[in-house]
């Protein structure tokens, strides 16, 4: 193995292409290769590469190859990559209206999310990015939030008191948890199996794809399937970049993108009830709560979040029936 | 050059032990809160990470000015006198050139307008303050280089 | 292009500049080669967030319980202890040797900080009872590879963190194989001991023993907070190191009343230049894995391990063996941190346990600080008990043909290493 194969490679940092132009776009993404993202990433590779005849292509990195989230931002501005699958929840740290996304109970299926992210609204959102020199593409989503306890189940958001629960440190999330009466915690992933399992945490803010692979259901009973929030990515690339791009590339670029994540979004929906078959199977008991029970919890983040600001507000405003 | 690395290996001792104190109490007392307060600390994790990072670079520059980094030695056990000292000098100048690119780029890097936006998930505090490890330890670490090239700290290097 | 980079990477080593710079300026120069400058332009903040990670937290809290019990008396608490156990038998101080090695091991995280305490202690009460000089720094020397074993363990830190394996886990896993090292030790050394005629001491009074139990009983309570601390999920491996802190205070402090306030600072101090020593270097690696993975050497190397053999149990071979050469060249924690991002994505190819594979790799590169030429364990004792390197390698060689045989067994009965993390669901 050598590090002598670059020279061929086109990276992204020589700029001004011309359509016509042999490229390969660098993209890279959090998560593990089994995970849906990586699989709209290399949709994306091959719908790039077969709308192109074979003149645009691209190399993924997955798992956290090049770095954290922060880290492949940065990279994405240098310029050493082309494209990020981003979480809405790292992006609300730089651009505070992606929070809106995290509105409790505001899409019931992920189709609907999936239509919510061709709103204007929506696409405003994107454009928050652009101050920070980042053209925000399209939303991805992965499937839905869900809470898995350990051996307490869970009816309604009085039972959540006092309950120890892993949760994404992203301040929207951890509000929502909070307003329950839980105390949320930020425990880092590889250590959430051995934490539920000894009771360092009573349960956890997941999916159900996390809940198989990570097999939680080893150690937690319960899997409440509340579906109470999205977990959008944001498809990131350099603004200038992106704008200095033939037309016909940036064309190619978003309708690959566009058919990836349709792809995505049916392939995961499709999933949803083998999912919950699969984890009955393991034991797990798997059961819905209303949201008619988060009433109180909704209406509060709602309050404070419209408060943020005003995109946020017209965020809610829509999508909340 | 040696009197500026003798006064910011001080400083750097003395944010030692401050940011190393400070580390133990939060993580000790995060435990604390959760088993018998219920009440997690949840800035806890972040703050002593940014502990973590600053404690590395400060760390870091004090170990290359006592030349105390793990290295293959080797080649500077068999030489002796003026090869010695070439020796030295060759890997002195090295490390100042490596450094002094990196700064360029992290110079660079810790003033766009784009770091300056990032806040941190737990706290929102500015990333900034802790990024600034980067940049300032290893400034620290560079004056430190120059000042071992100072003919007198060749001299008593090389007879060690 | 690639041999340029591997020679200029081997002439930065030969002529001693610390391996953390090396790390960093090589990967400098090759962004520079390629003439990539946005790479450059992500560089430092690659540095920054290679530590941002939670678990490393536990390596300046392991180094600094291991300092605070030094100042509190404990090393010489633990030796006392062993010793009114086995002095008595043939070759008794050496089977001391060995086990307050492990005792002293479920306190310390590091085989190199634990040969340099151990080889001062050891070696001369040794030559005082006849053994020779060679012999007691070889044994002192092979014993202090438990350190890292026996939880806590930095390696199995820096382990986890890079691939995301619970460090918990790996922990509990290092119980039985520190045990199995141990046994192992003490088998050849009662083999040796036949052929040598190892001498022995006195037998200690019942109330000596007594007396000396009771001294020690405080000492052992750290481990015993972290083991059953994380076992029944009081708390994370990396609070673990916070509370045996706390505990190592209490204990110097109010049991052995040997520990001293005033000293607070220098620990302080040098706590953080013990630590910075290792995650100054891991911050610099993560740059050097950074471009490793940007030219996609990893998934190379899955295709071409994958064409060699689809059989986990070559592979394993072939990663062990790999592994002992690398750790004769290379820094145990340096080659860890180059390794793991490339040797991950073949361990979930090849189905492996990832902490079963984390041991494996661990005490495999932990071997390597006794072998030469570059082997820092193998220099401090050397330089401590004052034995020429040379005489302390020949002395050391049937320690670590036993290490390497017991590495194998380790390497192929994955039950050894899985029983304790399995039945507590670590
Ligand atoms: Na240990
Ligand atoms: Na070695």
């Amino acid at each position: 193995a050598g590090c002598g194969n670059s020279k061929e490679k086109t990276t992204g940092s020589s700029s001004g292409n011309k359509s016509g132009e042999k490229q390969t776009f660098k993209l890279a993404h959090i998560t593990p290769t089994d995970h849906m993202w990586h699989k709209a990433a290399e949709k994306f590779g091959e719908e790039l590469k077969s709308r192109s005849d074979g003149r645009l292509e691209l190399e993924i990195y997955p798992a956290s190859q090049l770095g954290t989230e922060a880290d492949m931002v940065q990279q994405i501005e240098s310029g050493s990559i082309d494209f990020g699958l981003i979480t809405a929840a790292y992006l609300s740290a730089r651009a505070p209206e992606f929070a809106a996304w995290f509105m409790p109970y505001g899409f019931t299926t992920l189709e609907e999310a999936n239509e919510a992210r061709k709103s204007d609204i929506s696409k405003k959102i994107l454009s928050s990015l652009e101050e920070q020199g980042l053209k925000g593409l399209d939303y991805l989503f992965a499937g839905q939030r869900v809470m898995i306890f350990k051996d307490k189940q869970v009816k309604t958001p009085a039972d959540m008191n006092g309950l120890k629960l892993r949760v994404t440190p992203s301040p929207p999330m951890q509000d929502f948890y909070r307003s329950t009466g839980a105390a949320p915690e930020g425990l880092p992933l590889p250590e959430v199996y051995a934490a539920i399992q000894t009771g360092v945490i009573d349960g956890m803010d997941m999916d159900l794809d996390a809940t198989i692979t990570n097999k939680y259901y080893e150690v937690a009973k319960y899997g409440a399937v509340t579906n109470h929030m999205v977990w959008p990515s944001v498809v990131i690339a350099n603004q200038s970049k992106f704008e200095g791009m033939p037309e016909e590339d940036r064309k190619i670029v978003t309708d690959s993108l566009e058919a990836a994540i349709e792809f995505a979004v049916t392939t995961r929906s499709a999933q949803e009830e083998e999912f919950k078959n699969e984890l009955s199977e393991n034991g797990m008991e798997i059961y819905e709560i209303s949201p008619k029970e988060f009433k109180k919890q909704i209406d509060e983040f709602d309050q404070i979040y419209s408060e943020k600001s005003p995109l946020i507000k017209e965020f809610i405003k829509t999508y909340r029936k | 050059m040696t009197r500026i690395s003798d006064v910011i290996t001080k400083i750097e001792e003395i944010l030692m032990i401050i940011l190393m104190a400070a580390m133990v109490i939060i993580v000790t007392f995060s435990v604390a809160f959760r088993y018998f307060f219920n009440s997690p600390i949840t800035w806890a994790g972040e703050v002593s990470i940014f502990l973590l990072i600053w404690v590395t670079f400060l760390g870091g520059s004090w170990g290359l000015k006592y030349n105390s980094q793990a290295s293959i030695t080797f080649l500077m056990d068999k030489v002796t006198g003026n090869q010695k000292k070439i020796l030295m000098i060759i890997q002195l100048l090295s490390m100042i050139l490596f450094l002094g690119v990196i700064l360029f780029f992290t110079y660079k890097w810790i003033f766009l307008p784009s770091v300056h936006i990032q806040k941190s998930s737990s706290l929102l505090l500015p990333m900034w303050i802790p990024y600034s490890a980067v940049p300032i330890g290893l400034s620290f670490a560079a004056i430190h280089l120059i000042a071992r090239l100072s003919p007198a700290s060749i001299k008593r290097e090389g007879a060690e | 292009m690639t041999f340029i980079i591997i020679g200029i990477f081997i002439v930065l080593l030969l002529i001693g500049i610390p391996i953390s710079m090396v790390l960093g300026m090589i990967t400098v120069i090759y962004f520079v080669l390629v003439g990539d400058s946005s790479l450059l332009e992500s560089t430092p903040m690659r540095l920054y967030s290679g530590l941002e990670n939670f678990g490393l937290l536990a390596i300046p809290l392991f180094m600094l319980t291991g300092e605070i019990m030094n100042e509190g008396g404990i090393t010489s608490r633990l030796v006392r202890f062993s010793r009114v156990l086995l002095g008595h038998i043939r070759g008794g101080l050496a089977y001391v040797t060995v086990v307050s090695n492990m005792f002293l091991a479920s306190i310390l995280g590091s085989a190199n900080a634990q040969a340099a305490m151990m080889s001062k202690v050891m070696v001369p009460e040794m030559e005082k009872e006849g053994y020779t000089r060679e012999f007691s720094s070889a044994l002192t020397l092979a014993s202090s590879i438990v350190a890292p074993i026996i939880p806590p363990s930095m390696i199995f830190i820096i382990y986890g963190t890079l691939s995301g394996t619970s460090i918990g886990g790996l922990f509990m896993a290092g119980i039985i194989p520190g045990i199995l090292y141990g046994l192992a030790f003490i088998a050849l050394i009662s083999f040796l001991g036949y052929k040598m005629n190892f001498p022995k001491s006195e037998r200690a009074s019942f109330q000596e023993i007594r007396k000396n139990t009771w001294n020690v009983l405080p000492a052992m309570l750290v481990p015993f907070i972290i083991i059953i601390g994380i076992l029944s999920g009081i708390f994370t491996a990396t609070e673990s190191a916070a509370v045996a802190c706390l505990f190592a205070f209490i204990v110097g402090s109010f049991f052995y009343r040997e520990f001293n306030w005033r000293k607070f600072p220098k620990i302080l101090i040098s706590t953080v230049i013990n630590t910075a020593t290792v995650t100054f270097l891991i911050t610099m690696a993560n740059i050097f894995g950074w471009m490793i993975a940007f030219e996609q050497i990893p998934q190379i190397l899955v295709d071409v391990m994958l064409g060699i053999s689809e059989n986990p149990f070559v592979f394993l071979l072939l990663v062990n063996i790999a592994l002992i050469v690398i750790g004769m060249f290379l820094d145990g924690i340096a080659a860890l941190i180059i390794l793991i991002p490339v040797l991950m994505p073949l361990v979930t190819a090849f189905e492996i346990d990832p902490i079963h594979f984390g041991l494996i790799v661990c005490i495999n590169l932990t071997i390597g600080l006794l072998t030469p030429p570059v082997g820092t364990g193998l220099f401090i004792v050397s330089s401590i008990a004052e034995v020429k390197i040379e005489k302390l390698m020949r002395a050391t060689m049937p320690f670590l043909a036993v290490a390497i045989v017991i590495l194998f067994v380790i390497t192929y009965w994955s039950d050894a290493v899985l029983f304790i993390p399995k039945t507590f669901g670590l």
